[in-house]
């Protein structure tokens, strides 16, 4: 036995809602292992089928086919209130009717706990948040931010062994989000949870998680950390969902040790081997607007004309034409003032560093 | 030709409220002033009341006057107006184990045939209140619906004596008013954050506990507007207890019609119907107090 028991296993995974006749699949065979104690985040755009995922582990929907398991227990057929597995909501469902404390404590006095003992938890989970003196008051009377922490701490109450988060920061501005982001990434350190976040916001996935699976159409698209995700998208999708990318149609021209080197048109470029390709196969390749550097056209790689400059502050924005068909995006960092970036209409030379272009499924 | 209206904008207010006002106070206040007044005169032998005070409805409602004209404390008519309410306690009790289920389950049907489950609830309104407690005695009475199998099949050799007592009332009652427990309750119901629910069996709140603590606190307002409607009209009810219980056990509501028609004591009868009046007031002083609190939790 050399691999942990995985928190959550989500093993071929189907779910189809409405009748027999005319089902909408929500899920299409997606098979996902969520590590003890990672912060792991499902993204992907509203009707990927991420909050289905979610509401199957915690046991609001049952899968049409396949099997959920938590720490190796199977899940099937368990209710909600059977599954030591909690849920911060996006719209919080705190209870109106009962005090900040109750609606922290509700979970654990479910669960048949002293009164002593809830009020110790109640007293732990409301410094967690550093709103100590919050206990007495009803939920109405607190701002959005402030139920949001309350909501987090009520699920983290009972101490579950994994915390689901559908969409939590979604309802905040963006101040506060981004206060929100470093308490969750805390708040998960701190108890050593394993907490698993919805989100169709990719700074939010990036910033806090440990592993993203991004999903499209109810499939799984790639499972990795944020730097994978970004640097080395898996398909067109995941490119494109996360940040800005050019994506380049090539040809393999041939095999160099653990490189391709592909051309599109007089460009090559060299590309890490991460999938087997053979000389003469049209492929894909993704680089990302920040990845050229320009220079002199007589000293560069390839040179292209300047269509478009825009002046974005801390970047400048430039849309490069190559050839008849190709236009590139690429991001100058603005470095001082007396920069001298080529304008409109004029020649830029443009290199590209090996591995800063990837090879693409699809 | 033109109508000048008043210029100060609260007189046109009131003018323009006046015919309300006026039907309201003629066809509703003035009689039940009048009642109040009588209640407080002789009556004479004619159904009518004689002229000067007398107290003599309000002490007849506990006290019994001897032929020496002692006051003999007689409880006849405390138990009837006991009867009353816990008749309509049980009734209105029923009325709710019965009919927060029903709203409960309308209120997870998709829309459409939700429509058509609340139009189904209503139809008891849709005939004669008479004709439904009439439609009773086949089902309860001697060889009616429930007796006759049961004979037939040896299971009971009596007459099982359904019919005109307690239980028949009660029935009748909760058949009369259960319509007006569930629309209430559906209605504070189908506002409810559903996501209150999830959140509560998220928290290891079984379905049970989940209703109890969620789901009956939040809909106190609907629950209580259910209670009450179904409590007074229940309280008032004279067709239940004179068809169902055969006349037998006499209700509140009984006694008054007795009083202004057989028994023409005009004074008693309007000091029975003030007690009444006074009941359900109590009763809807609850309500606005509960719904209240409910307002003021959800602002």
């Amino acid at each position: 036995m050399s691999e942990p028991t995985a928190a959550i296993t989500a093993r071929d995974v189907v779910k189809h809602y409405g009748g027999s006749t005319m089902p909408v699949v929500a899920l299409k065979h997606v098979s996902i292992e969520i590590r003890d104690n990672e912060f792991f985040t499902l993204l992907g755009p509203s009707g990927c089928g991420k909050t289905t995922l979610l509401r199957l582990i915690a046991g609001f929907e049952q899968p049409t086919k396949g099997a959920i398991l938590l720490f190796g227990d199977h899940l099937e057929g368990l209710d909600p209130n059977d599954r030591p597995v909690n849920t911060v909501f996006q719209s919080y469902s705190l209870f109106p009717h009962m005090t900040i404390a109750e609606n922290i404590g509700f979970g654990l006095k479910m669960k048949g706990e002293s009164q002593g003992a809830i009020d110790n938890v109640v007293k732990d989970m409301l410094s967690l948040v550093k709103m100590e003196s919050f206990g007495d008051r009803m939920p109405n009377q607190l701002s959005g931010g402030q139920q949001q922490r309350i909501a987090l701490v009520r699920a983290l109450a009972p101490k579950p062994k994994v915390l689901l988060l559908d969409e939590p920061l979604s309802a905040l501005d963006l101040k506060l989000r981004q206060a929100m982001r470093t308490e969750l990434k805390r708040l998960q350190k701190e108890t050593g949870i394993t907490f698993v976040f919805v989100t169709h916001d990719q700074e939010e996935a990036m910033s806090m998680s440990d592993r993203v699976a991004v999903m499209s159409e109810g499939e799984l698209q790639q499972l990795d950390e944020p730097r994978l995700i970004y640097e080395r998208p898996r398909n067109r999708f995941v490119a494109n969902f996360i940040g800005d990318v050019n994506l380049v149609d090539a040809t393999v021209k041939s095999i160099d040790g653990e490189n391709y080197v592909c051309s599109h048109g007089k460009i090559e470029f060299e590309v890490a081997k991460i999938l087997e390709r053979a000389v003469g196969d049209k492929v894909t390749l993704a680089i990302r607007p920040e990845k050229f550097n320009i220079g002199n056209p007589e000293s560069s790689m390839f040179e292209g004309t300047v269509t478009e400059s825009t002046y974005m502050g801390t970047d400048t924005y430039l849309d490069v034409q190559i050839d008849e068909t190709t236009n590139l995006e690429i991001r100058c960092q603005n470095e001082h003032l007396q920069q001298q970036l080529p304008g409109v209409g004029e020649a830029v030379g443009l290199n590209v560093p090996s591995g800063a272009a990837t090879l693409l499924e699809d | 030709m033109e109508i000048k209206l008043p210029a100060n904008p609260m007189t046109r207010r009131w003018l323009g409220l006046a015919p309300s006002v006026i039907i309201i106070f003629v066809f509703m206040v003035l009689p039940i002033l009048l009642l109040a007044v009588y209640s407080f005169k002789p009556a004479d032998s004619y159904g009518g009341v004689e002229p000067g005070f007398s107290l003599d409805a309000w002490t007849q409602l506990f006290f019994d006057r001897d032929l020496d004209d002692t006051l003999i404390f007689d409880p006849v008519y405390l138990q009837i107006i006991w009867r009353s309410i816990v008749l309509a306690a049980i009734g209105t009790t029923l009325s709710f184990l019965v009919g927060f289920p029903v709203a409960w389950y309308i209120v997870q049907q998709k829309k459409e045939t939700r429509d058509i489950l609340l139009l189904l609830v209503t139809i008891p309104f849709w005939t004669n209140l008479l004709v439904r407690a009439y439609s009773w005695i086949l089902i309860l009475g001697k060889n009616g619906m429930i007796e006759q199998p049961l004979l037939a099949l040896g299971i009971i050799d009596d007459s099982l004596e359904l019919m005109y007592g307690n239980l028949a009332i009660s029935v009748g009652l909760v058949y009369s008013y259960i319509p007006l427990m569930i629309l209430p309750i559906y209605a504070s119901l189908e506002k409810l954050d559903f996501g209150l629910i999830e959140a509560g069996h998220d928290l290891y709140a079984d379905r049970f506990t989940v209703i109890r603590q969620i789901v009956i606190p939040l809909c106190a307002p609907g629950i209580v507007a259910g209670c009450i409607l179904v409590f007074v009209l229940s309280l008032g009810d004279f067709i239940s207890p004179s068809v169902l219980g055969g006349g037998k056990k006499m209700m509140l509501s009984n006694l008054i019609q007795f009083q202004f028609s057989s028994a023409r004591n005009w004074p008693f009868g309007g000091a029975l119907t003030m007690l009444l009046l006074i009941l359900v007031g109590i009763g809807s002083w609850f309500y606005i107090k509960a719904s209240r609190k409910v307002e003021a939790m959800e602002k």
